[in-house]
């Protein structure tokens, strides 16, 4: 308020009389319908949708994959290895084991596609509660709890994920939990703010005056109002987490042959280049595209929640 | 400016500190007994406590890990158990081919998303526009070990105009022009992430500027577009230099996969081998190195950025709680 | 003369400023300095002041909203600053606040009954009787059952407010602590808003502190008036008396300064001079005296004490100092 708020009343007092009568409920009608207005601003982003259809479409085949082909994804036959693209039987080829491309990508989504979300998941989890309670406490709490984190900001992401993998032992559990290492201290951060934000609103004051402890003030109070930013971060984060899993998967840090997964199998085909220079297409063009409309669908996300 | 340096400077030093401890731990976690890894199967027990006393692993963690902090303080990061050489010889051998790849991929993959972005943030309707756009996504969607893999079938084989693998021809004396064709494919492939995120960056940066009140004065005042160009620049020009200082970082990340896809000698190669061949104190040091240096450069550009933006230097000055 | 509920012995409640490593020059604000008052059963204290003046503080710390660095808070003759914080819980059904803000004091992600519910869900009640005391509370503040369901961004700034008093009010509380309660509202709908808070006071037999900027708000609603200024209470006494004869040149100042609509249309308002001191430096002894056109060397060596002028009625001022 300014120095002289007395004089600033003045002012108010004669506006108010003569244009701000109006009835109570006209006050702000708005708003009301979010989930509505979301969706329509979230149609009118054509490629957003788009994207948004692809992804539906890509676990439909991933969950139903046995049903979608006739091969198996690990057993092959030899008399037929790498046949190309639009070969007959095999419209995306075979690999060098004579297994049929189309089958191993649908086969290999499910890993993929598990562990690129579910890294997202467990980060946004266990850093929304980091952030939550250091934003709500702040103080040394908050110092403790982010001075610890940025400790994790001094590695580049992929190195502290190998680095983690290593040391572990390979495996998809093993991708799994050290990409939900990298995802934690991001989210904590964005979480964090986000709560600080919205710490010292009036209605949290009230909620401490009715005796609720801090457990119940951040879980009925703090959190839903947090809910959408991180939400909106932690989407952002799955086409990373995608590369990032694959990445490590093409290390030879995930799965154990024959398994397929995408980046395992581009591991398994890169020996290969010399001879058919062209081999390596399917399972990276599947990982592009997905991560393509991964980071595409983010951004509708985040686009239509942040358009007023 | 001093004053926030010294800040700075100090602020790293717990984290520095932190970076050592979990890199400690990780190594605490490999599973088996550490002894197991440089002696033959026959060894004799008095053998293994010899050796287990020689490098003070009888002691309490805590002491272990003070000796091992001590040592690194010292330069000495152990002995790689594959090669039988120091860590930091195989080390610093490497870095000097990293430090060639990144610096060489990232320059290209600046300057690309430098014309590509400027070029679209003044003319936001043209193709180039929508080219930045559709560059910017793809390149940060694009498996940077999938680019590496088609540009060598592309290029190596089926073209067959550049060299797939390595850093120099077999058989032949190192020329520069030999090395540079050696450098032309990971040099891509490293900077692919970097011209996707550089070019979003960039327009973003430039788009604002174009907006602000002395672009308008300027055109206003009928200035030519020389003169007009040159303000831009100077405005938008730092801060977008800190964020590319930010993404040396992405790019040693994504350096491990490339180099050890096209066989480049680097740090990330030589991480590479080292944990298929489990050869810990190699990855534990390379880690070490990559991240002293990650930080290290994190605070040379948080720095510059202070010095281009007092803001920051305000704000960051006073506000650590 | 009627209880006291609230006494309020010599709360200082202090700031820290500029915090950090290398900040050397961390500041001191000075939110309430050495304050003392009582609030009697069944009656309204109002606080009065202009913004800054630590009146708002002065309620957050009766709140425990925030903790005051000196001083006691006694509620029916217990410090309840000594009670631990499951202590507290049960001090906190009968001590309620209504806030200033009414767009920032409601939960948005929250139904407004579930809003009123949760003071109930609290305090342990059991799911129905939750339901059905949220809705009766409501109903008393003028809500209807099909407004309940819905979120505050449907509701009016009254609507709100309203919302805001079925909360304070739905744990049937002794005490309540009201921030500037109808200041972020317009002026047609202040009125309503303060005639459902004189007939709730009534109706739960309420001792409240009524804390506003507004004059003519404090003098509807008050039985008592406090006037603060820079932290420090210049004058209180009972609302009648205060109105009639203002004792301390700030208050003088702040009756002729307020704007009244009886008041001659012609005739210009008064405007006290100069600005409010920074808090962070407040003046030397009397903190009005830069501003006070009585003011003499003494009030710059020597800090006035709130003395007793006649019966109930305070000030803090050296002219009447004899």
């Amino acid at each position: 308020m300014s120095v002289q708020p007395l004089k600033k009343e003045n002012k108010a007092n004669h506006v108010v009389v003569t244009n701000k009568v109006k009835p109570e409920t006209t006050d702000s009608q708005v708003d009301d319908n979010f989930e509505i207005s979301f969706w329509n601003k979230f149609k009118r982003n054509k490629i957003a949708v788009i994207c948004g259809a692809y992804l539906i479409l890509i676990v439909f085949c991933a969950v139903f994959a046995p049903f979608l082909t006739t091969y198996s994804p690990t057993q092959g036959e030899l008399a037929s290895r790498i046949l190309p693209i639009g070969s007959e039987g095999h419209f995306l080829g075979t690999d060098e084991q004579g297994r049929d491309m189309w089958t191993r990508i649908i086969f290999g989504a499910r890993l993929s596609l598990l562990a690129a979300f579910v890294p997202v998941l467990i980060g946004t989890m266990i850093g929304s509660i980091l952030g939550i309670v250091s934003g709500y406490f702040g103080g040394r709490i908050e110092t403790l709890i982010m001075r610890n984190l940025d400790i994790y900001y001094a590695f580049p992401a992929i190195i502290l994920a190998i680095a983690l993998a290593a040391v572990i032992g390979s495996g998809l559990g093993t991708i799994i939990i050290s990409l939900s290492f990298i995802m934690i201290p991001p989210i904590s951060r964005v979480a964090m703010s986000a709560t600080k934000k919205v710490a010292h609103m009036e209605y949290i004051d009230a909620a401490k005056t009715s005796g609720a402890g801090h457990v119940k003030i951040m879980y009925y109070h703090i959190f839903p109002n947090v809910f959408s930013p991180i939400f909106v971060y932690a989407s952002t984060l799955l086409g990373l987490s995608l590369l990032f899993a694959s990445g490590l998967s093409f290390l030879g840090l995930g799965v154990e042959p024959p398994i397929a997964e995408w980046g395992f199998m581009l591991n398994s085909l890169k020996d290969l280049v010399i001879i058919s220079p062209m081999i390596t297409f399917t399972p990276g063009f599947f990982i592009f595209i997905t991560a393509l409309a991964l980071n595409l669908f983010s951004d509708g996300i985040r686009d239509a929640m942040q358009e007023k | 400016m001093l004053n926030y340096i010294v800040y700075r400077l100090l602020l790293i030093i717990p984290i520095l500190f932190g970076v050592t401890i979990v890199v400690f731990i990780l190594n605490q976690l490999i599973p088996g007994d550490p002894v197991d890894f440089m002696l033959d199967i026959d060894a004799t027990e008095a053998d293994r406590e010899y050796i287990r006393s020689y490098l003070g692993l009888d002691k309490p963690l805590i002491v272990q890990y003070f000796i091992w902090l001590s040592n690194i303080l010292q330069g000495d990061f152990g002995m790689s158990v594959t090669r039988q050489t120091e860590v930091s010889y195989l080390i610093l051998g490497a870095l000097k081919n990293t430090a060639i790849l990144i610096a060489v991929g990232g320059t290209i993959a600046f300057i690309i998303a430098l014309i590509i972005g400027i070029f679209s943030a003044m003319y936001p309707k043209s193709k180039m526009a929508t080219l930045s756009n559709v560059l910017g996504i793809s390149c940060v969607s694009i498996p940077n070990f999938w680019a590496a893999l088609m540009l060598i079938g592309l290029f190596a084989v089926f073209l067959g105009w550049l060299p797939a693998s390595g850093i120099r021809s077999t058989g032949q004396e190192s020329s520069l022009l030999d090395m540079a064709k050696h450098l032309v494919l990971p040099a891509i492939a490293v900077g692919l992430t970097t011209i996707g995120t550089m070019t979003r960056i960039v327009r973003s940066t430039f788009v604002d500027i174009f907006k602000q009140d002395f672009v308008v004065t300027l055109r206003a005042k009928g200035q030519g577009k020389g003169t007009i160009m040159k303000h831009v620049f100077k405005n938008g020009l730092p801060p977008v230099l800190v964020v590319a200082g930010l993404e040396i970082g992405s790019l040693m990340g994504g350096s491990v996969i490339t180099e050890s896809i096209f066989n480049w000698p680097g740090v990330g190669k030589l991480l590479y081998d080292a944990i298929s061949q489990r050869d810990y104190p190699l990855i534990q040091g390379g880690i070490l190195i990559i991240s002293l240096l990650f930080v290290s450069v994190n605070m040379i550009v948080d720095v510059l950025h202070a010095y281009v933006d007092p803001r920051i230097r305000k704000s960051l000055g006073g506000g650590a709680s | 003369m009627t209880e006291k509920i609230l006494e309020v012995k010599n709360v200082t409640k202090n700031f820290k400023i500029g915090k950090g490593l290398f900040n050397r020059n961390k500041q001191v604000l000075q939110a309430v300095s050495d304050g003392s008052f009582e609030v009697y059963k069944n009656k309204t204290l109002g606080v009065v002041g202009e913004s800054g003046c630590g009146k708002s503080t002065t309620g957050k710390l009766i709140m425990r909203l925030e903790e005051p660095d000196e001083g006691e808070i006694l509620f029916n003759d217990r410090n309840i600053l000594d009670l631990s914080h499951n202590q507290m819980k049960s001090i906190r059904k009968d001590i309620q606040m209504i806030f200033q803000d009414p767009y920032a004091s409601l939960n948005p992600q929250m139904t407004i009954l579930e809003t009123v519910k949760f003071s109930l869900m609290v305090h342990g009640y059991s799911k129905s009787d939750q339901r059905d005391k949220a809705l009766e509370m409501l109903e008393m503040v003028g809500i209807s059952k099909q407004v309940a369901q819905k979120y505050p961004s449907s509701l009016s700034g009254g609507q709100r407010q309203r919302v805001a008093i079925a909360r304070a009010l739905v744990l049937n509380p002794q005490f309540v602590v009201a921030d500037e309660p109808v200041s972020a509202l317009d002026k047609s709908i202040q009125a309503q808003v303060l005639n459902l808070l004189e007939k709730l006071k009534d109706e739960f037999s309420l001792s409240m502190i009524f804390i506003s900027h507004d004059l003519n708000v404090i003098e509807y609603v008050s039985d008592y008036v406090m006037v603060m200024y820079l932290g420090k209470v210049v004058e209180y006494g009972p609302a009648e008396e205060v109105y009639k004869e203002q004792l301390h040149p700030y208050t003088q100042a702040l009756v002729k300064s307020s704007p009244s609509m009886t008041r001659d249309r012609k005739k210009s308002f008064y405007v006290i001079e100069g600005e409010i001191p920074s808090p962070i430096h407040p003046p030397s002894g009397c903190r009005f005296r830069t501003r006070c056109p009585f003011a003499f060397d003494r009030c710059a060596q020597e800090v006035p004490e709130l003395i007793h002028k006649k019966g109930e009625h305070k000030v803090s001022c050296f002219l009447y100092d004899s």
